[in-house]
């Protein structure tokens, strides 16, 4: 593969980014690799928020006494990295970026199969998101990483169930999209 | 000294930024490739539909592909890694 590199290549006139213009082609599309990039830059704005938890959980050990911030904080910033991490990037970078973009093309199809079950699926996500995000800049949720799925103190029982409702939601949003494109 | 913990002893001060000196390694590690594809997107050269000669499907689509990704459902009559097939129809050798 040498020959070919040198020669120059040109972008298609027309291709799934420049079809259709506006607000509502977009917002209602339904082709899987508009979907695809939904997904693509909600996880990269989630991992932003969870990647500066990350920072800050090592940022707080480079010296012995807790000054960075405030212990309960710290566990807070755990519980946010850990949820924000495994449900709202790794569960959708999967299925909802990689998945959606490609399995259509590698199989040779139009689209998903059912492609506003596709668009709801983002829909689904992008509120558990909001949910999560509101819950964790509200007050958080200081159970630490993995206690979010199983230890719930009986005074967070209310971000606790925000939580876990919300990452359901973006867990199972995913459901939808999995099963069109298996 | 266990993990998660908020303040510790003044002796595992060391280890603790060695630790922090390593994960701004990571970091480093995260920033690079967002910076060339940053670069790339922006700057590269366009590297047309099937720039390796692959020979799945989703090569045989333009880049960025159409709406509705092709124009008639394709019919695969040919083995999954025929490189030769690739070779015969592109006149390159992968």
């Amino acid at each position: 593969m040498s020959s070919a590199q040198s020669q120059l290549h040109t972008l298609p006139a027309k291709n799934y980014l420049n079809a259709e213009y506006g607000l509502k082609s977009w917002s209602l599309t339904l082709d899987h690799k508009r979907i695809a990039l939904f997904y693509l830059f909600t996880t990269i704005f989630v991992c932003v928020i969870g990647g500066t938890a990350a920072a800050l959980i090592r940022l707080e050990p480079l010296t012995p006494a807790g000054d960075l911030v405030s212990s309960d904080t710290y566990n807070k910033l755990f519980s946010m990295h850990g949820i924000i991490m495994a449900f709202f990037l790794l569960v959708p970078i999967a299925s909802g970026v990689l998945g959606n973009c490609l399995i259509p093309l590698m199989i040779g199809a139009k689209d998903v199969a059912l492609p506003r079950i596709n668009l709801f699926s983002w829909y689904l996500f992008a509120i558990g998101g909001c949910v999560e995000l509101y819950m964790m800049f509200a007050g958080g949720l200081d159970t630490g990483w993995p206690q979010s799925f199983c230890h719930w103190p009986q005074s967070h029982v209310f971000p606790a169930i925000h939580s876990w409702g919300s990452w359901h939601a973006a867990a199972l949003s995913q459901l939808p999209t999995g099963v069109p494109g298996s | 000294m266990p993990r998660r913990y908020h303040s510790y002893r003044p002796e595992f001060q060391v280890l603790s930024v060695l630790s922090t000196a390593g994960a701004s390694i990571l970091a480093i590690g995260y920033l690079l490739p967002t910076m060339y594809l940053l670069w790339s997107l922006k700057y590269g050269e366009i590297a047309g539909a099937n720039p390796c000669h692959a020979v799945g499907l989703e090569w045989t689509v333009q880049s960025p592909p159409p709406i509705e990704n092709v124009v008639e459902t394709p019919i695969v009559d040919f083995e999954a890694y025929d490189y030769d097939r690739v070779a015969r129809l592109t006149g390159v050798i992968g």
